[in-house]
This record gives structure tokens, sequence and C-alpha cells, in this order.
């Protein structure tokens, strides 16, 4: 597969992982470009062990764990801010969505990037294998996230 | 409870512009070509030090067997930190990124905690190298001059050398210490996560 493809098709789903963990727009966007330029320095070592997705969402993954050493910028739980123009019917979609981040960006480290990959739709065995986990686990993890997630947004939209 | 919230619609309402891909792989060329110039630098710094210590040997012929394990001293020093700088870097380049998240935790705790090792036992070898090399290449030189002047010349380099040692040694030391534990520290309380639900 080539860099160009790989970029094109997954540079919004690494971008939502990395936002996921950071919930900072500038900041999920280094991260997200410093994957990509881990993904092709390392392309050419790629050697199809695993789908080339898995491979990929473990790179950012790791690269999320990561921003622990570079202990400059501290994870930042606030809303993030949006440059662009705001249609009026899709203001309350867009702050239940950034209310999904802020909820996703202050769970665990693990679970941040566990329900990330969730909802990108990536399958559970795949998360087990990103995280190196059980698949069971992975399960009653999301079940458990889900339900924190829920619980919070009944509380928001009362 | 009801589970009727789409999240993952809501997720995906997400994006940012990707930038260009020229300058993404521009930012990565740029990244490998600063790293290769950073080690080439170290090198060649350490490669000009030996040099002009071995210049200093050739030029100034000695007589006596202290002044040349003065400068092998000097020397194994450098050399030292030169390789372990290299394995330190080499161990940089090494990380394997595309492992599972709880692979990675295992690999960056003993990564941090080698390079907390390092810092610690290398760079006081390299100090008590330095400084008996100082010593021992001083020892020709000090005989010949009058006995207040080379007891003045050995009282000023011990002074300096104590003064590295025992002040900017330990506080550099306690100083990257301080850094690598709180990130050692962080990474344990993620991979007790993982743990967790292992």
């Amino acid at each position: 597969m080539k860099f160009e493809d790989i970029y094109k098709e997954y540079w919004q789903k690494i971008f939502r992982l990395c936002m996921g963990y950071v919930n900072d727009h500038d900041w999920a966007k280094d991260i997200a470009q410093e994957t990509f330029v881990t993904v092709w320095q390392q392309l050419p070592n790629f050697r199809n062990e695993s789908a080339i997705g898995t491979w990929i969402f473990r790179i950012a993954s790791n690269q999320c764990l990561r921003q622990i050493e570079k202990q400059k910028r501290m994870p930042k739980t606030d809303l993030p801010v949006q440059m662009e123009e705001e249609q009026p019917g899709n203001q309350q979609m867009e702050e239940r969505m950034k209310f999904l981040y802020k909820c996703i960006s202050e769970l665990g480290e693990t679970d941040r990037i566990i329900i990330s990959l969730e909802l990108e739709n990536i399958k559970q065995s795949e998360i087990a294998e990103i995280v190196g986990i059980s698949e069971t686990n992975v399960r009653v993890k999301i079940h458990r996230i889900k339900e924190k997630l829920t619980l919070k947004f009944r509380r928001y939209e009362q | 409870m009801s589970n009727d919230i789409n999240f993952s619609d809501l997720w995906r309402q997400q994006s940012a512009p990707a930038p260009s891909i020229d300058e993404l792989l521009g930012k990565a060329k740029e990244l490998k070509n600063r790293e290769r110039f950073k080690l080439i630098g170290l090198v060649l710094l350490m490669l000009a030090t030996a040099g002009f210590i071995v210049w200093i040997k050739i030029h100034f012929q000695s007589s006596i067997i202290t002044t040349l394990l003065g400068v092998v001293l000097v020397l194994v020093a450098i050399i030292m930190f030169v390789i372990t700088s290299f394995g330190t870097l080499g161990l940089l380049m090494r990380k394997h990124s595309d492992t599972s998240v709880s692979e990675q935790l295992k690999q960056l705790i003993g990564f941090q905690k080698k390079q907390e090792f390092m810092q610690r036992v290398i760079m006081s070898l390299y100090f008590i190298l330095l400084s008996a090399g100082i010593f021992l290449y001083m020892i020709e030189y000090t005989i010949q001059m009058k006995i207040w002047a080379g007891i003045l010349a050995y009282t000023v380099v011990a002074v300096w050398i104590a003064f590295n040692w025992f002040y900017m040694r330990p506080r550099m030391i306690r100083k990257q210490r301080v850094k690598l534990e709180g990130i050692i520290e962080e990474f344990q309380r993620i991979q007790k996560q993982v743990e967790e639900t292992k």
C-alpha cells in the first residue's frame, strides 16, 4: 500500500483517536502528524503480520502514550476552540460532539484508546491486538466505558 | 439504562483538514536529518577532543609513564562517553513503535530506567576517569616546578574537580532523575490500568 493512500484513508481516523486522547485540536494534530512520520519511516519494514489498520492504530496509540515524555504540554479537558463558522442547526450536535470528546479525554489513558478505537468501528479482536489485552476484557471495558459515557450524557442533557 | 445515544455518529463529527503530504514528508525528512547531524556532530566533537590529546602527547614528548597513562585514561573516558551516547541513541532509534500498548509501556519503562542508570553511573565513571587522567598527566610537568607551584597547580585542579564532583554532578543527576522518575511513574500508572484488566 502506498503511503499517500494510507495517509488519505487514515488521517481523519488517527486525528480523532488523538483528539479523544488529548482533547486539544492543535496538540492532536501534532500527534497525528508524528504518527504519520513514524508510519512513513517504518512502512518499508511493515511485513503484513497484522492488518495495516491495526499496525497504524498501534503506532498512533503508542504515540499518544509517549506524550508523557514531553511534559511541556499538559492534557487539557476544556472544550476545544473551533474556528469554523457554525450553522445554527448543527450547533446542538456540535456541542454534544465536543462534550463527548471532553468526557473521553477525562477517562484513564487506556480507556481513552479503547473507546476511541471502538467508536472508529474497529473490530474488538483488533482492539485487543492493539492494546495487548484479551478480547473478553476489551468487551467488558467497552461496556463499562459506554455506561459511564451514557450516564454523563444523561446528566449533561438534563 | 437505555443505550440509545449514538456515540459513533457523534464521534465522527470531529475532523481536521489533513496537512499537505509534502509538508508532512518535509517534516519527516527534516527530523531524520536533524537526528543524523546531531549524531555526527557529537562524534566529531569527541574525535576532535581525542585528536587534540594525541597531538599534545606527540608534540610534547614525555619521559614518565604517568603522562601517557593520564592521556589514556582521558581517552578511555571520552571513548566510553561516545559509545554510551551511541548506545542511547541506538536505543532511541530502535524503539519499536508498532508493538501493542501494553508491550510499549514495558519498553518505555525499561528505556527510561536504563536511561536513569546510565546518567547516574556513566556520568560518575566518566568524571572519575577524567579526573584521574588529568591528575596523572600533570605529574610530569609539576615535578619540574617549584614545590609551592606544584602544590598550587594541584590544589587549583583539585578544587575545580571537587566543585564539579560535589556540586555540579549531583545537581545534574538530581535534575535528570526527577524528570525521569516522573515519567516512569506516569507510565507505571498507565501500566497498572492495563494490568488490572488483563
